[in-house]
């Protein structure tokens, strides 16, 4: 099972969109695919139609094996499951704080799932905190969207020192252009900036379209709505790149 | 591929529930959406025995796209889209794909064959909750099916049932069952045990026979005999159409069990019978000599040239292409002997006496003791032979002894076979296992010989000129016998311990329970 998360410290940069749709662009190649919504505001789980069952909560998350299983829904799709998140998953980082291993339980908790799942897709809460630590120890790729903006470089860069000072591989992160308009000078202008001065930048970049906007009135993954747009060419193309990453 | 993540249920119709009539009932009980209906016009493939379908496998034809099915669950294994300009009988016409790998090893040398074509139209409904989130998809499948024992469609119900909303699942199924919806197989399984015609589902070319101890000794015989008969029929078509090699295999086996126990199975019938009907089946079996021993050549090609360094291997071409030429001249001549009234009359003759024959105990001594003394008695001599040669066989004991112990073991195999529903299962399949591996040995031995031979007389028969390619084929020859040689001496060294075990303490006390008198 591959392990991987859209993680970013900036909120609204189109991290549950880019993980909704490479989810469900896995699972439409055969590949059983799980997303795990972390996000306490549940978009990924909305998205999907989903709500998660009530007596499910952060400290049954916390546990682990049977109450995880309890709790996959099946999605309208073939091949695609969903862990649902909670509002309660706001207290995620106090009850991390509580255990012993507080960095790497998400790790073992998602190792049980080993054997079930090809793919696992994680969207994460923006902020940096105990919970995001969690998901770069357990994540094989951290995927991390970045809008060519002088001020997404800035948080970028805060990333890489912070795997740096806590010794997390830092190979495991790639970003991507999100949220690109080709018209706007200063995207162009960062987009090249970044590019030249290297890191693990991948080629595909997704524009700004209304059809990725409109995800929220749809309810259902792009690539369902609009089959032949170019946010879906290019969500296919960056899901073929992420594919041939090779592991850390 | 991965196997799905949901799970699915199959129900059929009441009969007095008509397809159009649960639709509507569905779809005015609940609130369901819809899917465009599917048509698709599908082929089933499998081997004449189907090995797909033991291996839990279905191989489905749709256009110009082979997909491999788990035949339970009806998820695809594998698939291979759009091969125009491919007609495969065999996995190797495949091109490479992970569903050429799949079928290899099950299919091995036998041939696909297109068992049967199949209609199907399916109806998906989805039911929605307050979110109008799928929780549960329905398809009401109906599948026609050419070449079927059935002439009303089959109509099989598929409940899909997504993880996570279980509940939901199980209230939808309770319904089901105040429609009178029952639980049932899979819509491939119950299509592919419809399939029937010369393809039965149930072949195999073992002996299938189920005797009683008590049974008169006349009657088991026909029971094996009858058996043997329908093996040989069975294959006939797929040997005059030239469909694969294991046709003619199974026929001939079954020849050979049926000239075997004719004269195994003592005094069952009148001596005479027993003479012209040994002759009958020694003729048929000549018939079909020729083109066996040229399909066994034919299909040791590839590990024969394996066993030479590449630059001889083009030198046993113009050998095998002499055996093609040979072979099609062969096959020619067994299927119109298959097809000659000679053949037909001796078939028909031994099916009549079968059906008609009583017991005489003063010309057929045997034919009214207990099944179960004359079987003992007939494995226990065999058995004891096997055993007095065996215990002969030295390093250098001349072949033609071996070959006769390998016709010891042969007959002796064969009676248990015939005879396996009298004893305990265990029991009998332990001596089996053991007289199979001798037979494995001394079988390889034996066709290493006769290799060698056939290989010295190409050579003798080849007008020898001193152009390059002819050395090379010679060369290549040469090399293979002493390859083949080697192989043979090494068996040599292999047999005492495979015969050791073989009449080892233990089997031997477990030979001496099961088949002697005392």
């Amino acid at each position: 099972m591959k392990k991987i998360a859209i993680y970013s410290m900036k909120g609204g940069v189109g991290k549950t969109a880019a993980c909704v749709n490479l989810a469900y662009l896995a699972s439409a190649e055969g590949f059983n695919t799980l997303l795990c919504d972390l996000d306490p505001q549940g978009a990924s789980t909305y998205y999907f139609r989903i709500r998660a069952s009530k007596n499910f909560n952060t400290n049954k998350f916390i546990k682990g094996g049977k109450y995880i299983d309890k709790n996959i829904k099946g999605t309208d799709f073939p091949n695609l499951d969903l862990l649902p998140s909670k509002l309660s998953y706001r207290n995620l980082d106090l009850a991390l704080d509580a255990l012993k291993n507080s960095k790497k339980r998400l790790k073992q908790i998602l190792s049980e799932l080993e054997d079930d799942y090809d793919y696992l897709f994680m969207d994460c809460p923006p902020g940096i905190s105990l919970v995001s630590e969690n998901v770069f120890n357990a994540a094989d790729l951290i995927l991390v969207p970045l809008i060519p903006t002088t001020l997404s470089e800035l948080t970028y860069e805060k990333l890489l020192k912070f795997f740096e000072r806590n010794d997390i591989n830092p190979k495991k992160i790639h970003t991507f252009f999100s949220m690109v308009e080709n018209r706007k000078t200063l995207h162009r202008e960062t987009m090249d900036k970044l590019t030249r001065e290297g890191g693990n930048i991948l080629e595909s970049a997704i524009p700004y379209r209304s059809d990725i906007e409109k995800m929220g009135i749809y309810r259902e993954p792009v690539p369902v709505t609009s089959p032949h747009s170019d946010s879906t060419q290019a969500y296919n193309k960056l899901w073929d790149e992420i594919k041939a990453i090779p592991n850390h | 591929m991965p196997a799905p993540l949901e799970k699915s249920d199959y129900y059929t119709l009441p009969d007095n529930l008509e397809r159009v009539e649960l639709l509507r009932k569905l779809t005015t009980d609940h609130s369901f959406v819809l899917d465009p209906p599917q048509k698709k016009k599908e082929e089933f493939l499998d081997t004449f025995d189907r090995r797909l379908h033991s291996a839990n496998r279905v191989l489905i034809k749709e256009g110009s796209s082979y997909y491999l099915r788990d035949l339970i669950q009806g998820h695809t294994v594998a698939l291979l889209e759009g091969t125009k300009n491919i007609n495969p009988k065999f996995w190797w016409d495949f091109p490479k794909c992970s569903l050429r790998t799949e079928i290899k090893p099950v299919c091995d040398i036998r041939a696909l064959l297109s068992l049967a074509k199949i209609e199907r139209s399916i109806a998906t409904l989805r039911l929605l909750n307050e979110d109008k989130k799928t929780v549960l998809l329905t398809y009401i499948k109906e599948l026609k099916i050419s070449n079927s024992s059935e002439t009303k469609p089959i109509i099989v119900v598929k409940i899909k049932q997504l993880r996570g909303y279980e509940e939901e699942a199980g209230e939808f199924k309770q319904y089901l069952n105040t429609l009178g919806l029952e639980v049932s197989d899979g819509d491939l399984i119950s299509a592919a045990g419809s399939i029937d015609g010369k393809y039965p589902l149930n072949y195999s070319s073992k002996i299938n026979v189920h005797l009683k101890p008590e049974m008169k000794s006349l009657d088991a015989a026909k029971l094996i005999f009858q058996n043997l008969l329908e093996t040989m029929r069975v294959n006939e078509f797929g040997i005059i159409e030239d469909i694969d090699t294991e046709f003619l295999h199974d026929f001939r086996v079954a020849v050979r069990r049926t000239r075997s126990a004719l004269s195994q199975i003592k005094a069952v019938f009148s001596l005479e019978d027993t003479l012209k009907f040994k002759d009958e089946f020694s003729a048929i079996g000549k018939a079909t000599n020729e083109l066996r021993d040229l399909d066994v050549y034919l299909l040791t090609e590839d590990s024969y040239k394996n066993m030479l360094p590449e630059d001889l291997r083009a030198g046993l071409d113009p050998l095998f292409g002499s055996l093609a030429e040979q072979r099609k001249k062969a096959k020619k001549m067994c299927a119109e002997f298959l097809e000659s009234d000679t053949y037909k009359e001796s078939i028909k003759t031994w099916d009549d006496f079968l059906r008609t024959t009583d017991s005489d105990p003063k010309l057929a001594p045997n034919s009214e003791r207990p099944v179960i003394d004359l079987a003992k008695e007939n494995i226990w001599k065999k058995y004891s032979r096997v055993i007095k040669l065996g215990r002969k066989i030295q390093s250098n004991t001349p072949d033609p002894e071996i070959h006769r112990l390998r016709i010891e073991c042969k007959e002796l195999r064969y009676l248990l076979e015939f005879f396996t529903s009298l004893f305990a299962e265990d029991d009998i399949k332990t001596v089996i296992q053991h007289l199979k591996k001798l037979q494995d040995n001394l079988g390889d031995f034996n066709d290493l010989y006769i290799q060698q031979q056939s290989l010295k007389k190409f050579l003798n028969q080849t007008d020898i000129g001193y152009d390059h390619s002819k050395q090379t084929t010679l060369a290549a020859a040469g090399g293979l016998v002493s390859v083949l040689y080697q192989r043979q001496n090494n068996l040599r060294k292999k047999f005492k311990d495979n015969f050791d075990e073989f009449s080892d303490k233990e089997t031997t006390a477990l030979s001496k329970k099961l088949f002697s008198k005392g």
